[in-house]
């Protein structure tokens, strides 16, 4: 029988890796696996991806690789911050096909001269050549949508430093996860809710994060701000409740109490 | 005679400089000022002070309403947690700053000012707080100015210049009784709602102050955008302690913090 590829997929930040590997497991409903390396803290592209795609089976970093021979095709997002050069992995990179996606511009670089396929993304080099992208993890915290919104415009807008790419996901006070997802370059901004069960009880547990990518941002003012559109405790419970109260007169919905 | 109106200055002394001199070019007669004199901005003092010295007509706003009575308006002030956060340290910060004399001055502004078939309030006649947005629906427009007994009422407290004429106001008002139903029409004389915007935190787009020059002898308005050096308030801003995201939301014509987004809301404080 014919085994599909391991894909390895790299570029630099904000090229649309994560984007081009989400265009292939929504084309397709075969069963496919996908790991994030280099994610570990932050899993925002594993927890989109497993989100839409309920035929992917999400693997953690910290689980056995032997999964990986199980469940193909298998897409692994490298992320830039790994060094190509010295990466190690449990199966034999020679035999995986290896993917790069770059931006328009970028004609030479490490990525080209490490891929075996290599990919032109929509974005142009001016916005994806920069330092190192902040990570905040979110687990937990509950977001008061409007106070989001304007956070979110302030942040693509330039209120904490050049953004290149940024992508989150948010909890709101109405139980439900959000999407959000920027890129110069990219068609729009969108944002839109993940199909995940809503949380009207107390904090959720599941994973919420944002990634920025960008040139002389402000990781402080940026968690600050954050901080500052989250409910406390009593004004969540408080609010958990009145929405409890509304759905009850409703049609009921999933709700993981 | 030809009258300048402002509002919304909040503490920005070097548009209020830039603004008045733009009156001065245009030769106004007169000058009328909607209030918030204060809140957000570095110079709270220096923009009461001029505006004295002047002797400038000045109604109070919700601001200036702030700064005296303390922070009790219900939630309608704050759109959003964030914005009730910021607003809330524009608030202790002024606080802190401003002189007794200041605050004197503040409390004893009037609420509305007349002159002849003019009005001016800051937010509407009925509340410092309440925003009448261009959008407003007709009667809710016309019955503000007709609680005034003026033609033309004067506003601010939005950030965005507008003049809106009401022409052709039909009013119907139907009587039911045990004895029968009553029909009485009324066609409402033209009036008019006009906006000054902001001198201090337009949100508009750009950074420009904006007022109006109203005639009255040809009831003519002009609305007027003056440039000024905003990036020495976006530099005090910072250098005095307020936070850095007012500076950047006054240089993209924004805000320091958000609107209310029910434009009927009155305050129930």
């Amino acid at each position: 029988m014919d085994r599909h590829p391991i894909y390895l997929v790299t570029g630099p930040c904000g090229s649309g890796k994560t984007t081009w590997i989400h265009q292939q497991l929504t084309t397709s409903t075969e069963s496919s696996a996908y790991i994030c390396l280099g994610a570990d803290a932050t899993p925002i592209d594993l927890t989109y991806i497993t989100a839409t795609c309920p035929h992917v089976k999400p693997i953690s970093a910290g689980a056995s690789w032997t999964q990986l021979a199980e469940i193909q095709p298998l897409y692994v997002e490298i992320a830039p911050q790994l060094d190509l050069a010295s990466l190690q992995l449990p199966v034999d990179i020679e035999s995986c096909q290896r993917m790069a996606i770059v931006p328009k511009g970028l004609i030479a670089s490490e990525y080209h001269d490490w891929a075996t396929k290599t990919l032109i993304s929509e974005v142009t080099d001016k916005n994806v050549l920069l330092t190192a992208s902040p990570r905040w993890g979110l687990t937990g915290e509950v977001l008061d949508p409007a106070s989001l919104n304007v956070f979110w415009d302030e942040l693509i807008q330039g209120a904490y430093g050049e953004v290149a790419r940024a992508k989150g996901i948010f909890e709101i006070v109405d139980g439900r996860s959000f999407y959000f997802s920027f890129g110069v370059g990219f068609p729009d901004c969108t944002y839109f809710e993940l199909p995940l069960p809503t949380v009207l009880t107390g904090r959720p547990t599941r994973f919420s994060g944002l990634e920025v990518v960008g040139n002389n941002l402000q990781p402080p003012l940026i968690m600050e701000t954050l901080e500052d559109c989250g409910l406390d405790d009593h004004a969540l419970a408080y609010y958990q409740e009145q929405i409890k109260s509304q759905l009850s007169t409703e049609s009921p919905a999933e709700v993981l109490v | 005679m030809k009258i300048a109106v402002m509002s919304c200055i909040h503490g920005n002394y070097e548009a209020l400089n830039a603004v008045l001199s733009d009156i001065d070019n245009q030769k106004a007669d007169k000058i009328f000022c909607l209030g918030d004199l204060v809140g957000y901005g570095p110079h709270p003092n220096a923009v009461v002070d001029l505006i004295r010295s002047l002797d400038i007509p000045t109604v109070q706003g919700c601001w200036d309403e702030d700064i005296v009575e303390g922070l009790n308006a219900c939630e309608c002030s704050y759109p959003s947690i964030l914005a009730e956060k910021r607003g809330k340290a524009a608030h202790g910060w002024t606080n802190d700053q401003i002189h007794p004399e200041v605050r004197e001055y503040l409390a004893q502004l009037p609420l509305s000012l007349r002159e002849e078939n003019l009005c001016f309030v800051h937010g509407s006649p009925h509340n410092q707080h309440e925003y009448l947005m261009p959008e407003v629906n007709a009667f809710t427009a016309l019955e503000r100015v007709m609680a005034t007994g003026a033609d033309v009422l004067f506003c601010g407290h939005t950030h965005i210049p507008y003049v809106r004429t009401l022409d052709a106001g039909q009013l119907a008002v139907k009587v039911q009784q045990p004895e029968g139903t009553s029909t009485k029409q009324f066609t409402a004389p033209l009036k008019q709602i006009i906006n000054a915007g902001s001198v201090g935190e337009p949100r508009h787009g750009r950074p420009n102050a904006t007022y109006v020059i109203y005639d009255t002898d040809d009831k003519l308005t002009t609305l007027r955008e003056v440039e000024y050096d905003y990036q020495l308030t976006c530099q005090a801003i910072i250098d005095k302690g307020l936070p850095a995201i007012f500076a950047w939301r006054l240089a993209q014509g924004l805000e320091y913090a958000e609107r209310a987004e029910d434009p009927t809301h009155v305050c129930e404080r």
